[in-house]
Order: structure tokens, then C-alpha cells, then sequence
């Protein structure tokens, strides 16, 4: 069974996306509320993929982007899918310019998520 | 020129995006250095086409259109699809353009905009593992592009070579 992490400073946004993801079998190993956290879960659960919202309070200097570049430092196959809102049009190219696979635009529809999910996965 | 007044045909501009459905259809003309990428869902019959201008947002002063860069132009593109419930796994992408169009400009010039062009849409498409169904890129010569969103085929056409479909 695939392991992500789910990562966003909204705890009602992590449990929606680890609800969509649980009725789909994906086992959720984890859950961070920012970046730095993301990267140390990351080192320790070592998931198949992690869902990482796109604008978070920056602690200790890294924000949502700050910790894909990190996670992609340090295992370069890392699978990262952003989570954005409409019109973060920037935000969204320099995340996938750092690395990550895909990206959903809220609000979405699960279909979507976990079409997305399945994607990075399966590639 | 009959074609022009079809209802169900759409004008892209230069550095502008449109989306449409079934019948319509979405028209580039004379892409020179610009790129025409297309977008089709066979399920929904959607299809976007953009027509950005320079290869890179990020290196742009103005940031209020993307549209105009291939890398946000790629992004806006997609969140459009994303919003009509198209998935990412059943679009069917298409690059046209990109030419070289100042012969005093060397081809592996950085003033060479086409190839970079070229090149963010290769690397965009490929950070996102989105394959690219059909290409018809560089070259001297400008095109004019035209996507059908009933059969998702692109009709090319040249001044030098005429018509192809892709």
C-alpha cells in the first residue's frame, strides 16, 4: 500500500485530503503543518509521496516551495504533488522547476486528487 | 476566407489563452518564434490552446498575464482543464512553433527565443511527466494552427510546405 505524507497549515484541509486518500486504500504515514516539519517527516517516514500545500507561514526560513527544494536535495526520485489556489501561477512553475510531479488547484473535486496521486505514483 | 466567419471558431491572440468546447475550434495564426501548445481532453472534447510569447514568468518584471510565458502559460492552461474536470492522464498535448525567425541571430543564441521557448515547454511538460503527442517546432518559417476540440486533430499549415495534421 502507497504511504504519503500530507503536508498544510490548515488542519480541516489535511483531513479532507487524508480522507480522500484513506477511502481510495493510500495509507496516510504522516501529516506536518509546515515546511521544516515536512522535511523532518520526510527523513523519518521516508513516504511513497507527499501532498504539499503551496503557501504556508515560513519557519525558520522554509515555506511550502522552500521544502520541496530540500526533500528533492536529499532524495531526488521524491514524488511531491503541490497543492495550490487558483492564479499562484508563479508559485506553481518555480515548484515544479524545484521538483515536484503535479499540482491540484483548490477548491478541488477528489476525483481529481486522486487522479493525480495514482499518476505520480504509477510514473 | 469563409472559415473567419464560423461562429464556433476562436481567435487566440498573441500571449492570450482560450478554452473551448465541442464544436469549437481554436485558431493561431502566423506563430513565429511564439509557441501554439494545445490541449484536448477526448472525454470532455475540451481544448485549450495558449500562445505565449517568451519562455520564462520568472524573469519577467510583469507578472500579470501568464499567458504570455510558456511556463505559466502551461500551468494556466492546465488549471483551466482542471477546473471543466478534465484529467491530466487522457490530455493530449501539442507543441507548434518556435521558430527562428531573424536570420542575423545565431540559432544557439540566447537571443534565439524560439529555442528557449521550446526548451521551458519541454522542461514544464516533462517535470509534470506529461508526454507530447505531436511536435512541429523551429525551423524559419511561421504557422498557423488550428485545433478541432470534436477530433482533437491540429491542422497545420506553412507558407513553404502547406498542410499537415497532427
Amino acid at each position: 500500500m502507497a504511504r504519503v505524507l500530507v503536508v498544510d497549515d490548515a488542519l480541516f484541509m489535511r483531513r479532507m485530503l487524508s480522507d480522500i486518500l484513506k477511502k481510495e486504500g493510500i495509507e496516510i504515514c504522516g501529516e506536518a503543518e509546515n515546511g521544516k516539519d515536512a522535511i523532518d517527516k520526510y527523513q523519518q517516514l521516508k513516504p511513497d509521496l507527499v501532498t504539499m500545500d503551496i503557501v504556508m507561514p515560513k519557519i525558520e526560513e522554509i515555506d511550502g516551495i522552500g521544502a520541496v527544494k530540500e526533500i528533492v536535495k536529499a532524495d531526488a526520485q521524491a514524488k511531491i504533488i503541490m497543492v495550490s489556489a487558483m492564479g499562484q501561477h508563479s508559485l506553481v512553475v518555480e515548484a515544479i522547476q524545484a521538483g515536484a510531479k503535479d499540482f491540484v488547484t483548490k477548491p478541488f473535486q477528489p476525483s481529481r486528487v486522486i487522479e493525480a496521486v495514482k499518476r505520480a505514483l504509477g510514473g | 476566407m469563409e472559415k473567419v466567419m464560423e461562429s464556433n471558431l476562436i481567435e487566440v491572440q498573441m500571449g492570450k489563452m482560450e478554452l473551448t468546447q465541442s464544436p469549437g475550434k481554436l485558431i493561431t495564426r502566423g506563430l513565429g518564434s511564439c509557441l501554439g501548445i494545445t490541449f484536448w481532453d477526448p472525454i470532455k472534447k475540451a481544448g485549450v490552446m495558449v500562445h505565449p510569447m517568451l519562455p520564462d514568468m520568472e524573469r519577467s518584471k510583469i507578472k500579470s498575464n501568464p499567458s504570455r510565458f510558456v511556463n505559466s502559460g502551461i500551468v494556466l492552461a492546465l488549471e483551466e482543464l482542471e477546473k471543466k474536470g478534465c484529467f491530466r492522464s487522457r490530455l493530449e498535448v501539442k507543441v507548434f512553433g518556435g521558430a527562428h525567425m531573424f536570420s542575423f541571430i545565431n540559432t544557439d543564441s540566447a537571443l534565439n527565443v524560439g529555442q528557449k521557448n521550446i526548451e521551458m515547454a519541454h522542461a514544464i511538460l516533462n517535470g509534470l511527466n506529461i508526454k507530447i503527442l505531436a511536435e512541429e517546432v523551429g525551423g524559419t518559417f511561421g504557422r498557423t494552427i488550428e485545433l478541432d476540440t470534436e477530433t482533437g486533430k491540429v491542422v497545420v499549415r506553412t507558407v513553404s510546405w502547406g498542410e499537415k495534421v497532427g
